[in-house]
């Protein structure tokens, strides 16, 4: 309304009659200074009738595919640039013309992104120079970037940087001629005509944007002061005196500019002719031998692999799905990226390093023959087709999981082989959260670090009542400020913040990255990231390899290395036996603590109720328990029909087809995609449009006409609306941790292989599993406790015995090898006499160093090297001959480590605070004290002293020692639970062990508590967490009371009332694992 | 300026203290003539209650920053039943009970509390001394005939304390004075009458209460030692090459083996003189001479306590009861004759004396440890800036002695882009850095660095109005006494919206029937209205 009663100076201008190009526009990926997503800028352009968009963010190229797609969408052209400052103070836009300019460009950011520490960049004239990015056309910024100084910079400087620039990009370079209603903009112009006359260089307009739309210079002016890292109040100059660095009307561009200068950013716009549609991907060639093609070279790789994987001869079924992947394969030029993924597992596999892939291609039989991965197709039905698609033209996705301790070997290998300057890992975008953006802006708006700080933490409940919350935490919602910073926060949410290193995905080219896409440094040193993330390179069609990395794999390495020093027949990973019915016997009694996955609380829980007989059942249980399912109300459904209690049926043939493996409830992420297709109409493109906004509707919105097409689709073709409405809730669900069958598929065998193992080698897979530390979901402590239920026997850490891990002891002095032929000519006894076999003496786990906590790597060394002469007498032949400093003698004493040498803790602390640091030349004889009085640790002190050192203990569980005081208040034990009826009012008490208060269960908190005799699952409603917060959050003893609920044999208390019995603990350390 | 003056300087009571030193100080002490006995008074929510008075009807806590956290350092009764203990964050704390309230420590406000409640203890007893940061020891000996016994003694100070102070107070006699602390601040036995009881009474304490350096208690704790009976149970030698001596030492001092010698507390006396005048005065500098007597003799009672003073007060008596005050401030504590002799000097030829004088009294109330400012012997350049300021202070003292307090103000250039921010009145008093104490609620206020104006910016009007002037409107055009021609323009300011003071503006230069140049500005917040804002010269 404003725009009408404005007066101008000049003549109105009529807005059809002015083409306009923005041609210097930077989005929020010109981290805090763009207010803008690139989306927006494009969408608004068009909208605006511009006739191009130019995205040109500082020294990045990070948004550009978000604006490219957007620009199809919107039917507007965009032109890809880059805005730069070199150090000599010489700005300028760069635009790129065609394929090669824009690698020039590419290679330019590059140069400047390396030269710097991560997120800055560092560029002189000389450096330009020499990567001088041909074919470019170059756009002089007159202005400094700052808000304040406009004119700072002298005349004769300004034309000597003109002249340099146009000496670099002869007939390519103009001035750009930004007019934003300052005083000055007709002094500006004057000056910049007057000095283009002079050169003859031409001028153009341009709206220097930094936002999309006027409303948004308050987030502008609030990026600006996060900036600088001041409040706004203390900022002055240093902010723009205007919001008119947005993209404003034809119209009013019109009135601004001479028509001159506008016509001519049309010409600009007119020879850059790029799109990153040109970019083709090519891949490295180098895998393939000479005489071969690459396609010649998949098939001969199959083909050997086939051998290796059926010795005698192959299932019919196997040749047959062989050929039909490989022709698929080579319809789609897929080889290359099979051979790459086939490399890098072969190079791991040649190392020793376990890998097991996943992903929409991996469980595929090329992928099995080509070992990359253990997963059977004979056991899956999963047709390759359901993964990579001709029509959705689809890149294959493969993950490859390392084990988590030797991955970087294979990111060195890539590295090594390929060059840095071809390898490089893709860009995750860290984007604004409530929390973060609370604070920032919080901090902008000049509130004290403690209340910003007070206000972030209320953020937790950010979607529902934020009123009511704020309320609770003490700011009035009706406040003028906090409204502000509701209105600023809403805005910033999901604004990028800086680009960090996605966990593994790697791109690999046959040519030069950098011409492909700027590469900049990591924050970890010998890193480097391209600027585009996951979701870009997929955008453009762009193949990249997850090189990931998982703790289970190392465990599982671990364990049969163990097991083969023991064991009478070797064991491989492949070999292990498939489909044994004593673990799944195991599984279904939730007995999983340790193994991959179902180990969580909540995969536990469901353990018993869907009792998994086979592989697909392990496969189904991984996917169930997530949030996708769980929203969409499919785990009762599934459970019921499993159990026959309700009639498995299907609304339709097509869906049956789709849903019959899981009883007609979609489960996992591809059903649903099939369904939207089969279903509601959608095309595959379509589909894949609906999963890549699964992923980002909660941060950005945007399903809502998916829900649309969704539903009418479902109901014009027959469906019920309930079944419909299901389907896009699990949609929704999904969004959050989207969880296809092609992944749980890998998942569910690295599940059933830890669980063989915890099965059969209880004492190796333990050991392995502490050895591997840290992973899982399980402390050390826990891990031994179960251990210890499975009757193994574990030792304590032992300065005479332990090596620097964990280890087995046959017992009985027998080394390993000894014990294996003992055990073996057991069996066989047991075999040919026919008596009741004897069973064999089981293996010992003894705790190694690495358990004590504090103690250095080369105290470790040193005490493993000098007890290969002879064990330690005493303690000062332990200080003296391992040269153990002072803090690794405590840290020793503290693990109670030192018994053989000092007896007890107190002891083992009287004399090492007692030895001589200095090494004697001549062994002097040994000081002698008189005995003293020391009095000897209770058992409780011990137990104590255990946890804090080694976080375990091998005495007993602490919960025991306070039994008689439980008892006198009636509290039970976890085991006495069990005998209980429902709904019983009962108490329990137990150490905290996990705090979990998933997104998905709206505020209820599940608590895991121990005792002497088992677990015992709590679950604390929103209400009565909310009034015994204290207890809730603080207590390491609780006790609670509750009602018991036990129902398949799962069993929960319901918590009414909880107490913190921690003062009971004295100080015990015991630390809870809190999974919020 | 509240530091901690040297007069009331107390020995140590740590460990780490050596003997020697403690020996020194036997100068000032006068050792009682049998044993002495000793009453510490122990304030265990001293630094919160200087905040909030035994008033508990709210959870509250003092914190301290560290690291960049807030660390709850004192609660209060009512925020430890809400399960908030010393050592937990803040955030922690507030996810227990969120709107607890929160208190920066403010050690220099506790110490000063403590030397009031140190001046008021002296009503016992002569000797009392501070024992930063929340104790009083009274050396009660020679007190207790006087008042009937150690009982009624003990007695009447905490009715005393609870009807003067409302702080929360333990009291325990003793006669150590570590085992006075330690046994008023545990809780434990109020009263130990000799030394040969001291083993036993304090036998069960825990070693963590102990104040000994953390180093030590976690060792001692290691050896499964938890009470002083344990430690007491080891051979000293033994420990002592272990722990280090100043274990064994403070055992010594707690249990009165080696003697403990304590300064005791002096509230530094206030100032008084007159000068009775033989003649009736009333010119100036007659006044001033025996102004100079006064002022000398202040000096050096300063210069002997080495102390300084920021205010002191003449008083003018002119007979029948009638008397003239001056009160002369400076802003920097100073003692120098000369300088208060000029300031007394501006005053005296700003009130004009109507009634001569027949007195002349001089006082200072205030006096505080002196701090020498540098460069006063050796003059150094990196100082030269410093004594500028210095004189630039001495000017506005004199300046506003003879004006006024608020007569003197300055204009300055505040970076804004809404002119009518662009600039302020700052009196000067309120420029002074002085007296400030850190604000720990706020960033760290980081100097501006020196911006550059805007070159051309710099086209503002001299005469800038206080309040725009609304402008009539006249066929949709400004009517300033006749049509508005505007002549450059539009300039657009949108700034401020973070404030009360938003604004959205469009400026133009523009000129009236009678050529006067006009700075007018059309609002684009709601109204779409003109005014004028300034007028070029």
């Amino acid at each position: 309304m404003n725009e009408k009663t404005h007066l101008n100076l000049a003549s109105p201008v009529n807005a059809s009659s002015v083409q306009y190009a923005e041609l210097h526009c930077i989005s929020n990926f010109t981290f805090l200074r763009g207010a803008s997503h690139p989306e927006e800028l494009v969408a608004r352009a068009a909208e605006l009738n511009y006739h191009a968009i130019a995205i040109t963010d500082e020294c990045s190229l990070s948004g550009i595919i978000r604006a490219h797609i957007a620009a199809k969408q919107h039917g507007i052209s965009l032109i890809v640039g880059s805005e730069l400052q070199l150090k000599d103070g010489l700005r300028m836009v760069l635009l790129a013309t065609n394929r090669i300019a824009y690698g020039n460009l590419s290679h330019l950011i590059t140069i400047a992104r390396r030269n710097a520490k991560k997120g800055e960049y560092h560029l002189t004239r000389k450096e330009f120079i020499a990567h001088h990015p041909q074919d470019c056309l170059a756009l002089w910024l007159p202005q400094s970037p700052k808000a304040s100084s406009p004119t700072a910079t002298q005349t004769s400087t300004k034309s000597e940087q003109l002249q340099w620039l146009a000496q670099q990009f002869p007939q390519r370079t103009w001035i750009a001629v930004a007019l934003l209603l300052t005083e000055n903009d007709h002094t500006q112009l004057q000056i910049l005509q007057t000095l283009g006359n002079a050169l003859n260089i031409p001028l153009c307009a341009n709206g220097d944007v930094h936002m999309h739309q006027r409303q948004r210079r308050a987030l502008q002016d609030t990026l600006t002061a996060i900036r600088y890292g001041k409040p706004l109040t203390q900022l002055g100059y240093r902010l723009y005196p205007n919001g008119e660095r947005h993209l404003r009307s034809r119209q009013q561009l019109g009135s601004l500019y001479p028509p001159a200068l506008l016509s001519e950013t049309i010409r600009i716009a007119k020879h850059c002719q790029f799109s990153l549609d040109e970019l083709r991907y090519q891949y490295p060639t180098e895998l393939v031998p000479q005489n071969y093609t690459a396609q010649s070279w998949l098939r001969h790789l199959v083909q050997q692999g086939i051998k290796q994987r059926y010795p005698k001869h192959p299932p019919q079924k196997i040749h047959r799905s062989v050929e039909r992947e490989l022709t698929l394969v080579s319809e789609l030029n897929y080889e290359h990226y099979f051979l790459t993924v086939h490399d890098i597992v072969r190079y791991a596999r040649s190392q020793g390093i376990l890998c097991q892939g996943r992903g929409s291609a991996a469980n595929s039989t090329i992928c099995y023959c080509l070992g990359i991965t253990e997963v059977n197709p004979e056991h899956m039905e999963l047709l390759f087709e359901r993964f990579i698609s001709k029509e959705r033209n689809e890149p294959p996705d493969i993950d490859v999981d390392f084990e988590h301790e030797r991955r970087e070997e294979v990111i060195q290998y890539i590295y090594r082989k390929y060059g840095r300057h071809r390898a490089a890992l893709a860009a995750t975008v860290i984007t604004y959260q409530p929390r973060s953006a609370v604070r920032d802006i919080g901090k902008a708006l000049g509130m004290s670090l403690d209340q910003v700080d007070r206000l972030a933490k209320s953020i937790y409940w950010w979607d529902k009542n934020v009123n009511e919350q704020l309320t609770a935490h003490g700011f009035s919602p009706d406040n003028p400020l906090i409204q502000r910073l509701l209105y600023l926060v809403n805005q910033l949410l999901g604004f990028p913040r800086h680009l960090s290193q996605h966990v593994g995905g790697f791109i690999i080219s046959e040519g030069e990255l950098s011409h492909l896409v700027p590469i900049e440094n990591a924050a970890m040193p010998e890193r480097t990231v391209i600027q585009w993330e996951k979701d870009d390179l997929e955008a453009l069609g762009l193949l990249k390899i997850d090189v990931l990395s998982l703790g289970m794999l190392t465990a599982i390495r671990k364990t049969i290395q163990l097991i083969n020093t023991y064991a009478e027949q070797t064991l491989t990973f492949s070999d292990i036996p498939k489909e044994d019915p004593l673990v799944y016997d195991m599984i279904q009694k939730a007995d999983t603590i340790g193994v991959f996955q179902i180990e969580s609380r909540a995969q536990m829980s469901m353990l018993p109720r869907l009792k998994p007989r086979n592989y697909y059942d392990l496969v189904v249980e991984i996917a169930i328990v997530r949030p996708g399912p769980i929203q969409g109300d499919m785990v009762h459904p599934y459970l019921r029909r499993r159990n026959g209690d309700e009639p498995i049926t299907y609304p339709s043939k097509a869906v049956k087809q789709v849903l019959q493996r899981t009883l007609g409830i979609p489960i996992f992420q591809e059903q649903v995609m099939q369904l939207a297709i089969v279903a509601a109409g959608f095309t595959a493109g379509e589909a894949d449009q609906l999963r890549r906004s699964m992923a980002a509707w909660k941060r950005r919105g945007g399903l809502e006409p998916f829900e649309k097409k969704l539903l009418h689709g479902m109901q014009t073709r027959g469906y019920t609306e309930d079944f419909a409405k299901q389907i896009f809730n699990q949609i929704k669900g999904f969004g959050d941790y989207g969880f296809p069958e092609s992944h749980s598929a890998s998942f569910a065998l690295l599940a059933y292989i830890s669980s063989w193992l915890k099965c059969h080698h209880p004492a190796a897979f333990t050991c392995a599993l502490l050895n591997s530390q840290p992973m899982g979901f399980y402390a050390p402590a826990q891990l031994v406790q179960d251990a210890k239920r499975h009757n193994v026997n574990i030792l304590a850490v032992d300065i005479n015995q332990s090596e620097a891990d964990c280890t087995l002891e046959a017992g009985n002095s027998l080394t390993l090898s000894e014990y294996r032929s003992q055990h073996h000519a057991l069996k066989v006894n047991n075999h040919c006499q026919h008596k009741p076999p004897q069973t064999p003496p089981t293996l010992a786990l003894r705790l190694g160093l690495r358990m004590v906590k504090g103690l250095s790597t080369t105290g470790i060394n040193n005490i493993v090297s000098a007890r290969q002469q002879h064990t330690f007498v005493d303690v000062q032949d332990l200080a003296t001959r391992a040269q153990l400093n002072q803090k690794d003698l405590e840290t020793l004493a503290a693990a109670d480590a030192l018994t053989a040498l000092s007896g007890d803790r107190y002891r083992a602390y009287w004399e090492i605070s007692g030895t001589e640091n200095k090494l004697p030349l001549i062994p002097s004889p040994r000081f002698h004290e008189t005995d003293i009085l020391l009095r000897k640790p209770t058992e409780g002190q011990n137990i104590i002293d255990d946890y804090a050192s080694t976080g375990l203990s091998l005495r007993r569980h602490p919960v025991a020692l306070l039994r008689k005081k439980l008892t006198q208040r009636q509290t039970l034990t976890a085991k006495a639970l069990w005998q209980l009826p429902n709904n019983t009012h009962t108490t329990i008490a137990g150490l905290v062990i996990g705090r979990q208060r998933p997104g998905t269960a709206s505020g209820v908190m599940f608590l895991t508590l121990e005792d002497e005799t088992g677990y015992i699952n709590v679950v604390v409603w929103p209400k009565v967490a909310e009034q015994q917060r204290r207890a809730l959050l603080q207590s390491q003893l609780l006790s609670v009371t509750g009602t018991v609920q036990q129902e398949n044999d799962v069993l929960h208390l319901i918590a009414k009332k909880l107490e913190d019995l921690s003062p009971w603990l004295g100080a015990l350390t015991t630390r809870s694992r809190d999974f919020c | 300026m509240a530091k901690p003056t040297r007069l009331s300087t107390t020995a140590s009571l740590l460990p780490h203290s050596a003997p020697e030193k403690t020996q020194d100080l036997t100068t000032t002490v006068q050792v009682a003539h049998d044993t002495p006995l000793w009453l510490c008074i122990y304030f265990p929510k001293l630094a919160l209650e200087i905040f909030t008075g035994s008033n508990d009807t709210k959870p509250a806590a003092v914190i301290l920053q560290t690291k960049g956290q807030y660390i709850i350092q004192t609660t209060s009764v009512s925020a430890e039943r809400h399960g908030i203990r010393p050592k937990m964050t803040l955030s922690a704390a507030r996810a227990l009970y969120p709107t607890l309230q929160a208190h920066d420590a403010n050690p220099i406000a506790q110490q000063n509390t403590l030397k009031k409640l140190a001046h008021w203890a002296q009503r016992f007893t002569a000797k009392v001394s501070i024992e930063p940061p929340q104790s009083l020891i009274l050396e009660i000996q020679g007190s207790v005939k006087l008042f009937g016994g150690v009982d009624t003694l003990q007695q009447k100070i905490h009715q005393a304390l609870q009807r003067r102070w409302h702080y929360t107070a333990n009291t325990a006699v003793a006669p150590t004075t570590p085992a006075s602390l330690l046994l008023a601040a545990t809780g434990q036995h109020p009263m130990v009458n000799h030394k040969t009881e001291l083993r036993s009474a304090l036998g069960s304490i825990a070693i963590y209460a102990l104040p000994i350096n953390k180093k030590c208690k976690k060792q001692l704790n290691n050896i499964g030692v938890r009470t002083l009976r344990d430690a007491w149970r080891l051979p000293t030698a033994n420990l002592a090459r272990r722990f280090g001596p100043e274990l064994t030492h403070y055992f010594d001092h707690l249990l009165g083996k080696t003697p403990d010698l304590r300064d005791s507390f002096h509230f530094p006396d206030p100032f008084m003189a007159d000068n009775e005048l033989p003649i009736e005065v009333r010119s100036t500098p007659l006044l001033l001479i025996a102004a100079q007597q006064l002022t000398e003799k202040l000096c050096r009672f300063l210069h002997n306590r080495d102390a300084s003073i920021t205010q002191c007060r003449f008083e003018l008596y002119h007979g029948k009861n009638t008397v003239s005050t001056i009160d002369i401030g400076l802003r920097i504590a100073a003692r120098d004759a000369q300088q208060i002799l000029i300031l007394l000097e501006e005053h005296l030829n700003r009130i004009k004396l109507t009634t001569s004088v027949t007195k002349l009294t001089l006082s200072a109330q205030q006096i505080q440890a002196y701090e020498t400012t540098t460069g006063q012997l050796l003059f150094e350049p990196e100082n030269k800036t410093l004594t500028q300021n210095h004189h630039i202070e001495t000017l506005l003292e004199q300046l506003q002695a003879r004006l006024g307090q608020h007569a003197i103000r300055h204009i300055t250039a505040v970076f804004d882009h809404r002119p009518e921010k662009a600039h302020c009145y700052l009196t000067t008093g309120l420029h002074s850095s002085h007296n400030k104490t850190p604000d720990h609620n706020r960033t760290i206020q980081v100097q501006q660095p020196q911006q550059q104006l805007p070159i051309q910016s710099q086209q503002r009007p001299l005469w800038m109005l206080a309040t725009p002037e609304r402008l009539p409107q006249k066929n949709n055009q400004p009517w300033h006494q006749g049509p508005v021609t505007l002549l450059t323009g539009p300039e657009r300011i949108e700034c401020g919206w973070w404030s009360d003071n938003s604004i959205r503006r469009d400026y133009y230069l523009a000129s009236d029937t009678q050529g006067r140049k006009l700075w007018i500005y059309l609002d684009l917040q709601d109204t779409a209205q003109w005014y004028l804002h300034g007028l070029f010269g």
